[in-house]
Formats: C-alpha cells, structure tokens, sequence
C-alpha cells in the first residue's frame, strides 16, 4: 500500500513538475496563440496544483516508510516533525513547498514578467528533484557532476516532454480552425519546438550516459539486473520518443502549408493530423518514460547487485594485446569493418547490390572463426562479485572444503596431480596454471556449482552451500598465487583485521598506506620482539604481530592479528608449505601486495638490520603499479 | 558508443547506503574486547532513523547507549560495545540514507581467544 503510493505520488509528481515547467517554456519560447491563452493558464495552474497534491502523498508515503509504520500510523506528528525538520528530504520538502508557492505568486503578476519568474521558480522545482533521487549523495566534486548532469536531465526533460502536451493542443486548434492563418502558425510552433527538441535530446542522452555510469557500473547490470533492464526499456521508450519526432521535423513539418486548396493542401491538412496523432503519441511515451523513473527511484540500482548474465558468451579483449593472436585479430575486425562499409555503399549502387552482399557474406564467413577469438563462454553468474573479501579466513574455510571435495582429483596444491588424476577421462585442471586468471570469480563459481558437462567434473551446488564455494575460490587464488609467487609473481596478501594497543581497530585492506611488516610469533619471539621494538624503520611501516604463543608482555606494545586462519593462508606463500609459520616474517607494501619473505630457518636474512632496510627501500623504491584484484563492495 | 562503454565500466556504485567496511571487520576475528562497532556506509545516514543492534550467541543485547552518526563522516555509524568476553557475536544494521532509501544487513565477528 504504502509502496504504491509512493510510486503512485512519484510519478505523478515527476509528470505535473515536468509538465509545469514544459507548458511555462513553451508559451514564452516556442508560440502563445491568443486563442490558446485561457487553455494554456489553466493547464499551468493544474499542473501545479498536481504537483503540491502529489508531494504531499509522496511525503507521506516517506515518512511511513522511514519510520517503518502503516500510513495511517505514520500520520503522527512527532514522526512528521522528524521527516520534516530532521531528514534530509523533509528540508528539501520545506524549500520545494516554498518554490511552488513562489510559483503561483509569480503567474498572478502581470504579462511576461510574472511568466519569465514563474518560470524560474518552476525549474528550480523541476531540477531540485535531483536530490530528491538517487544523485542526493553530492559529496566532493565528483556528487557536484552528478547533480548537475542529473539537474540538465530534469530540466531538458521538462523543456522537451513538458512542451508536448501544448503543442498538441496547438495542433489540435489548428486542425478546427483549418485556415491558412492557423497552419502557418502551427507550421512555426514545429518548426522551433523541433528546434528545442534536438538541444533536449542531446543533453539528454549526454546527461542520461552520466547518470547511468553512476548507477549501472557495467554492461553485465543493464542486461542482467532488474534495475539495468527497467532503464533498458526506458532508453527503448526514449528511441521512439526520438524517432517520432524526427519523423515530425523531416517529413511532417515541411508538409505544411498555408495553400488555400489542391493537392498541398489536402497533404498538409494530412500532415497537420500525423502531427497532432504524434504528438499525443510522444506524450504518452514521455508519460510512460516518467512511471519507468519514478520505479528506477526506488529500485536497489545495478551498481548493487549481483548481474546474471543472460547469453553463453562475453567480450574478452586480451587477445588484442596477445602477440600470437593480435595480428589475426586486427585483420578480421578491419575486415568486418570494410564489409559493413561495402554494404552500405550498396544503397547507392542499386545495380550492384546483389554481387556486394555475397562479397561481404564470404569475408565475414572467412574472418568469423578469428573474431570468435575475441569472446570467451561465459556463465549467468561470471560477473558475480565474491563476497568472501579473500581474507585469511575465508582462505582457510576454503582450504578445509577444497580438502574434502577436490583434492582426489586437482592434488592437494591443486596441480590437477590428485590420486585418482591418471584414472579420469579427461585430466582435471591444473588450478595453478596461467588461465587460471582469466577465469573470473564468477566464471568458478558455476563451474564449481554446476560441473562442466561432458568432464568428470561434478557439481556441487547440491552438497555445498555458497558462502563455502565462495571461499573455495578464494583458496584456488591464494594457492595458485603462492604456487607461482616462486616464479616471482606479486601476490595479492590475504586481508586480516588488526588491533592496536590505542584501541584502532582496522583491516589490512583499510590501512591504505603503510607497509606492514608481518611478523609470526612464536614462544621464542621474545628477543626478536624486543629488538625490533628498539628498530625505527620509519612512519610508514606498521609492524603488525600474529601471537603464536608468543609471551603477552613482548606483543603488548605492537598491534596484533588475532584472525582466524592467519596461519594456514599465509603458509601458502613461502617455499616449502607446510612448516609452522613462528618465527617467519612477511612485509606488504601499500597497495596489499606480498613483496617479501624472511624464514629465519633459511638464514640470517632480516635479523641484519642494514638487510632488512634494504628490503623495505627496495619496495618503497619499485612499487608495483597493477593494483591487486578487486573484491568489491561486500554486502552484508 | 565506446566512450558510454568506457564511462560505464569506470563508474563508482553510489546510491542507496550499503555496508562499505566496518570495524570490527565482516567475519574477522579479534584477539580483545572492541570498545564499538563502527560502519563506515558507502552513502550518508539520516540519524533518526538509522541504527546498530549487536547481540551475543544467546541473542542477549551487548551494545550501549544510541548508535550515532559521526559529526563529521555522515557516512559512519557508530554504538558503543559492553567490555566482551571471548565468543561469538552477531551486527545488525539497518539505515536510511539521505536519498531515503532503507537497507539493511548482518555480519557477525569473533573475539578470540
């Protein structure tokens, strides 16, 4: 109930808004017959009256749905007057209530003047409906883009959709009067309304791509999010908007004429007729466009959802910086591009059509195989975002469960070198391998869910729940990270929550500065412990201990990782897996990435000073300038 | 139509407050008792009517006093926390953003041993 009128309110609030300015504009701007001037003042004041009608049921279904009661029992003072004085809209509510009342103050003013400020006011009611939405977070200069883009579109909807509905009624007069006097000033009115309309249309879409990128962060949530497919059919809605119109100003308009009979004359009363049929139509689309955004207002935006991707392949755009495949790749797309070229060029070579479209079926039909190169199959889940936070505790869970469901078949370090390997049909998967980064997250986790058909790869939707496939991915990472950090590839550190002895409570991830400086405590720590606390390696080092039975009084001073799953994840990084990690230390620079190792068992290494201080400039010095992978917003 | 791609795929996710980070961290484990759980939202909070509850194994209340929002990161939500023995706890929030859209979430944390 509430959630209908809210909507309900919005987009009768949105159509009055847009409508009010619109009308305003268009007899200023666009034509003010004197015959239309009664219709048209009392179109303004309903659209106000609308518009003060529908904000107030828009803010009543709010606060009901802020304060998380009934609409009748949200009709409470006390929870109006915190809607009201305390909340962001409820202010913006107060100033917008002022503007329309400044509004009907200035359309009792005489002539142009009041009409010019009525104006004003009316935008500024339009446009202030961007904080309102979703742009209301403008923080920082990147929220002052958005709101303005946000404020153009509303305003060139207004400008646009707003003038349709008087310049229908325009045509409309025109159409019973039937004199060449009316079609000429219908003539007039089109000829500049389409004018304004092509200004509206390009800041419309140029403001509408802004908005999107907020909102929609991917292709992957237009076509695979409710939001994404709501504003798709939005844009579907506005093409035909915009189709209609250019079929208004190129082929209608000029139809016009004020000819007293004959053959024009009977074409441009026709004329005349489409164009009224069409502006009603537009009005109704725009209509139609304003209930999709009062809907997308209230809708959890793509940005924040987890996208199925709905067809069996995707782009993936590595094979044009591969130098084996580049070449080919290039080659097929030049190809591809001549051919459409050849195609159209065959419009105006009528003769030749035939011969030109075999010609370009050949090249794609040659080139196809090469331009397959450019897609990978993908899965409804490949662009999922793992919530796991590659922490060491999602790592260590997902070891447990790796141990338990895959190591017969992909090996214990996940090699594909597993006991019952060699007995398989087909060899299972080698984990560790290159391609296993350019498999996303997303791509694993259906292949784990849902086995590959036709391999002994089974799935494990049935036996395992979510979350522990999820950390199953982030142990597949880790491990192949660690396999290869021996080759020398950086890896990614696993995020752990740190404590320190002035009460900060924060996570690796969110330090975002200082290099740590890892060190596993074990019950011997004591002396190395003493040592580096008398060490000053400078402010941008944090040296962070994981007690391992280390003595209280020696830690007490550093901050600490007490994570669940520190041992096990980090264990995966040096030579020689499986060792007890007291004793060992680990440095990772500002961006997360892993970049040192000391083992005591393996020598002197950070126990000399002037070593150790060579370590820490070398990663100051050559910091890696890939960042490590995302893991996203995780939603809890 | 590239440079819409381009501007799509570069985008930052606004709208709506969803969980950015929080202190103690989702799922993490800490070695003593935190004196408050902070979440930091990835939109400003409208005070009135936003709100943390943090509860024991037991389901018994642990927090104290009002959650507030900081004075000057509209984006953090903030209530204080009994002195906590070792064990398992779980956070509930549930926000309301100043676009007025609610959302609402769980995580839990460990304090160690």
């Amino acid at each position: 109930m509430t959630e209908t009128l809210l909507l309900a309110a919005r987009a009768l609030h949105f159509a009055a808004s847009v409508s009010l300015a619109g009308t305003l504009g268009f007899t200023l701007f666009i034509a003010r017959p004197e015959a239309l001037e009664g219709i048209y003042r009392r179109w303004i004041w309903t659209c106000l009256v609308l518009a003060l009608v529908s904000g107030f049921f828009w803010f009543l279904a709010l606060a009901a749905g802020m304060s998380g009661r009934s609409l009748a029992a949200s009709f409470d003072p006390h929870i109006l007057d915190t809607v009201l004085l305390r909340t962001r809209f409820g202010q913006l509510f107060s100033l917008r209530l002022g503007g329309a009342c400044l509004t009907a103050l200035a359309l009792l003013l005489p002539a142009r003047f009041g009409k010019m400020l009525a104006l004003a006011f009316a935008a500024a009611l339009l446009g202030s409906l961007a904080w309102a939405g979703h742009g209301a977070d403008d923080t920082g200069a990147n929220g002052i883009f958005h709101v303005t883009a946000d404020v153009t579109h509303l305003l060139m909807a207004g400008a646009w959709i707003g003038g349709l509905a008087p310049l229908a009624l325009l045509f409309h007069r025109a159409i019973l009067a039937g004199d060449g006097e009316w079609i000429e000033i219908a003539r007039r009115a089109a000829r500049r309304f389409s004018l304004l309309g092509i200004v509206a249309v390009g800041l419309l879409l140029a403001s509408g791509v802004i908005n999107a990128s907020y909102l929609v962060d991917s292709v992957a949530g237009l076509v695979g999010t409710a939001y994404g497919q709501l504003l798709l059919v939005k844009i579907a809605l506005f093409a035909t908007l915009v189709a209609l119109a250019t079929v208004n100003r190129e082929v209608l308009t000029p139809r016009l004429s004020a000819t007293p009979r004959g053959a024009k004359q009977r074409a441009s009363a026709l004329a005349l007729r489409q164009l009224r049929r069409n502006s009603l139509i537009e009005a109704g689309l725009g209509l139609g466009v304003l209930a999709v955004v009062a809907v997308l207002g209230t809708m959890v935006p793509a940005a924040h959802q987890q996208p199925l991707w709905p067809f069996p392949i995707r782009f993936n755009t590595v094979v044009l910086s591969a130098p084996e495949y580049r070449g080919e790749v290039w080659l097929a797309l030049a190809s591809a591009a001549l051919g459409l070229g050849l195609a159209g060029a065959s419009f105006m070579f009528r003769k030749l059509w035939g011969a030109v479209m075999v010609a370009w079926l050949v090249i794609i039909a040659f080139f196809l195989p090469s331009l397959s190169l450019l897609t990978v199959p993908a899965y409804p889940t490949s662009f999922f975002q793992s919530p796991a936070g590659f922490t060491t505790r999602s790592i260590a869970l997902g070891q447990k469960a790796f141990a338990q469901n895959c190591v017969s078949c992909h090996g214990a370090e996940g090699q594909g070198d597993g006991p019952l390997a060699k007995q398989l049909s087909d060899p299972p998967a080698n984990l560790t391998a290159g391609h296993i980064y350019s498999h996303s997250d997303g791509d694993l986790f259906w292949k784990i869910s849902h086995g590959i058909a036709n391999t002994p790869m089974p799935a494990f939707a049935g036996s395992l729940d979510e979350a522990t496939i999820w950390n199953m991915i982030d142990f597949i990472r880790a491990n192949a990270d660690g396999v290869r950090a021996a080759q020398g590839t950086p890896a990614q550190a696993p995020d752990f929550a740190i404590q320190c002895p002035d009460g900060t409570l924060t996570a690796l991830r969110q330090l975002g500065g200082p290099v740590v400086h890892l060190v596993f405590a074990g019950p011997q720590a004591g002396a190395r412990l003493a040592a580096l606390s008398r060490l000053d390696l400078g402010g941008d080092v944090t040296t962070v201990i994981v007690p391992l039975g280390a003595p209280e009084e020696a830690t007490s001073i550093f901050c600490t990782a007490a994570e669940t799953g520190m041992a096990e994840a980090y264990a995966l990084y040096p030579p020689g897996r499986g060792q007890s990690l007291a004793g060992d230390e680990f440095l990772i620079d500002a961006k997360g990435w892993l970049r040192g190792v000391w083992l005591p068992r393996a020598g002197a290494g950070w126990s000399d000073d002037k070593a150790f201080r060579r370590d820490l400039e070398e990663i100051r010095a050559n910091p890696i300038l890939a960042s490590p992978r995302l893991t996203g917003h995780a939603h809890h | 139509m590239t440079f819409a791609a381009c501007v799509l795929a570069t985008a930052e996710a606004w709208a709506h407050a969803f969980l950015d980070h929080a202190a103690p961290a989702v799922g993490s484990t800490l070695g003593a008792s935190p004196a408050a759980v902070r979440i930091w939202f990835t939109q400003e909070l409208e005070p009135a009517f936003s709100g943390i509850e943090v509860t024991d194994a037991t389901g018994a209340r642990v927090d104290v006093g009002t959650p507030v929002v900081d004075a000057k990161d509209h984006t953090l939500l903030i209530v204080g926390l009994k002195k906590l023995p070792p064990g398992e706890y779980k956070v509930h929030w549930h926000v309301i953003s100043v676009d007025t859209h609610a959302t609402e979430g769980n995580f839990s944390f460990r304090v160690g041993p």
